[in-house]
């Protein structure tokens, strides 16, 4: 059987979402550091969509194999 | 500030919490799953009705994210804990040196499940206690899903003064009390009381679950003592010392509980045999001869370095004070809705403190311990890379969850929902309010999955509507304290915890909806108790 690289199993690409979060997380503090709302946007986008990447990959990707 | 209190705005406000409950509870979401859609519904309410803007979403985001490490560092570092016991096979020896100590399988669930989950509370908290005590139970035999509910229960009377007394630290300042002035005392002594009332709960319910009365007629009288000594122990303590009031009575018992193994009545060995928490085969099948030359007392070495640890650098003073002044937290400006519901800026958000927080006690304690399991052998070469590489793995999927409730939680106290939520509880039950106190306190506890943060959330709350109904304020302060603690029993972050440790991620919603009916029964018991006595006052 073919072993799955931990980047390509659910907690890999969870672990994928967390660093993607820690980014947002920065550009928000800087953002706010700077008085930038464009930066404070798009921190605030990508929490919401790392966030959402299981309920979208175990509800609608996986059911649509 | 002119956010409007009506049924519209409440149910709005209510509206993320509606549907997370429903999606873990009645269709069985995972927290990873269901969180996303909890802070996407939160984020819609609050730009929709409560008319934030993106600033505060991204302020109030950025503090959730802060929040949220702050607590996975020690999530990591409870799990880092676990792993080095776990690959030194220690737990199979703590399993069978407590089997051997006491043969009443009972009594080895109750102290596996409640009186070390108590001690662990007492030094650590922050869902430590969880995370520790539900692989242990794994250990000793108890279904996975068994064994993340009963230390949730277990632990959760000890929310309050555990910890060394940060969630009541929390409450007095939240609510302005003035340590040793006599509403601080009175507050004191009733949540002691109502927390007493959960800790009896507590045993009963653990006897409940492993044989249903049969173990409830077996374990009633080690309940009994035990509860006298945590609960009546805390009663007393907390007019004395509040920071020591709960862990001093948790080592008590612990000791206790291994002299009530020699009695008469527990002496023997004695178990339910069709019990629903044990795992038969697991505990007959699971015997390993590569830890034949560990004793029980080497197997908890790590934990016994964790207490010592915890003790010095909390208890000394001077010690606590010159490591204390190690801090660091970020700056965040002022954020406000168009309704004019003001977040003010922070110098210092949430500081951390490294060297006397939670996770570094749980760090060394566990390099500690891979060092000493190492070199008797018992950590094989291979097994500290093994150790860090899976806690790492188990810590940060669970984190994604972590960090959507505590978002959600941020954004709506920052864009004025918990306050609405509360107010319009409180304008609408009148006196009868008390009865809903507690909830208030275990409702905050589930969105923050916290005791000490349900208190600073809504510890001014309390006192404000106590004083406008004219309630006693002492006991609507305690009913919210022991609210939160009975609340820690559902905090999906402790739930994550255990379902991690116990490798059952995924489940959170059985174990909420297993857990939901003792909780919810509990914390209204509490109400209707504070309810007669103000009005019989």
């Amino acid at each position: 059987m073919e072993k799955k690289t931990f980047f390509k199993t659910l907690e890999g690409e969870l672990t994928i979402a967390f660093f993607i979060i820690i980014i947002a997380f920065v550009l928000i503090l800087f953002g706010l550091n700077k008085t930038n709302e464009e930066l404070c946007l798009s921190g605030f986008i990508l929490i919401v969509a790392a966030m959402l990447f299981s309920p979208f990959k175990v509800f609608i990707l996986q059911r649509n194999k | 500030m002119n956010v409007p209190i009506n049924l519209f705005m409440w149910s709005m406000a209510c509206l993320p919490i509606v549907v997370l409950l429903v999606l873990m509870i009645k269709f069985q979401w995972g927290a990873t799953e269901a969180a996303p859609i909890g802070l996407l519904i939160t984020v819609f309410t609050g730009l929709a009705f409560y008319k934030a803007d993106i600033k505060l979403l991204a302020s109030e985001s950025a503090k959730g994210i802060w929040s949220a490490l702050v607590v996975l560092i020690i999530v990591w570092t409870a799990i880092l804990l676990y792993e080095v016991a776990n690959e030194a096979k220690a737990f199979l020896v703590i399993r069978n040196g407590m089997q051997k100590l006491l043969p009443n399988e009972l009594l080895l669930v109750i102290a596996m499940g409640w009186v070390f989950e108590s001690f662990l509370q007492g030094i650590t908290g922050f869902g430590v206690a969880v995370a520790v005590g539900a692989p242990l139970l794994v250990g000793i035999g108890v279904l996975p899903l068994w064994a993340v509910i009963i230390p949730l229960i277990g632990h959760a009377w000890g929310n309050t003064f555990g910890t060394l007394a940060v969630a009541w630290d929390a409450l007095t300042m939240s609510a302005g009390l003035e340590p040793g002035t006599e509403l601080y005392l009175q507050t004191a002594l009733w949540a002691a009381i109502f927390i007493w009332v959960w800790n009896v709960i507590t045993g009963l319910a653990i006897c409940w679950f492993y044989g249903k009365g049969k173990a409830l007629k077996k374990g009633l009288p080690a309940v009994l003592i035990i509860s006298l000594i945590q609960g009546g122990g805390q009663l007393i303590l907390t007019q004395i010392n509040t920071t020591i009031a709960c862990f001093i009575p948790a080592c008590i018992s612990l000791v206790v509980l291994f002299v009530l193994g020699r009695t008469k009545i527990y002496k023997d060995k004695w178990s339910v045999e069709d019990s629903r928490i044990m795992n038969r085969e697991f505990t007959e099948d699971n015997s390993d001869k590569s830890t034949q030359n560990m004793s029980l007392v080497q197997a908890f070495f790590p934990y016994a370095i964790l207490t010592v640890i915890t003790l010095v650098v909390l208890l000394i003073a001077p010690i606590k004070a010159f490591l204390g002044q190690f801090s660091f937290g970020l700056a965040f400006p002022e954020t406000s809705t168009a309704y004019g519901f003001v977040n003010e800026a922070s110098a210092s958000f949430s500081p951390l403190s490294p060297f006397t927080h939670a996770s570094m006690f749980l760090l060394i304690a566990s390099l500690v311990g891979l060092l000493y399991f190492r070199k008797h052998g018992w950590i094989k070469a291979g097994g500290c890379r093994a150790v860090f590489v899976q806690s790492i793995q188990k810590t940060v999927p669970s984190g994604i969850a972590v960090i959507g409730f505590i978002i959600m939680s941020k954004i709506m106290g920052g864009t004025g929902q918990t306050m609405v939520l509360a107010n319009g509880i409180a304008n609408v039950l009148g006196t009868g309010y008390a009865v809903l106190a507690p909830v208030v306190g275990m409702l905050g506890a589930f969105m923050t999955s916290s005791n000490m943060a349900s208190n600073i959330l809504f510890g001014e709350f309390q006192i404000t509507t106590a004083n406008l109904l004219g309630l006693k304020t002492a006991a609507i302060l305690g009913a919210q304290t022991a609210g939160g603690a009975i609340g820690n029993t559902i905090c999906p972050g402790n739930i994550i915890l255990g379902t991690t440790t116990a490798k059952i991620l995924g489940k959170e919603g059985l174990v909420l909806k297993k857990i939901m009916p003792i909780t919810l029964s509990a914390a209204i018991l509490v109400g209707i108790i504070l309810f007669f006595t103000i009005i019989f006052a």
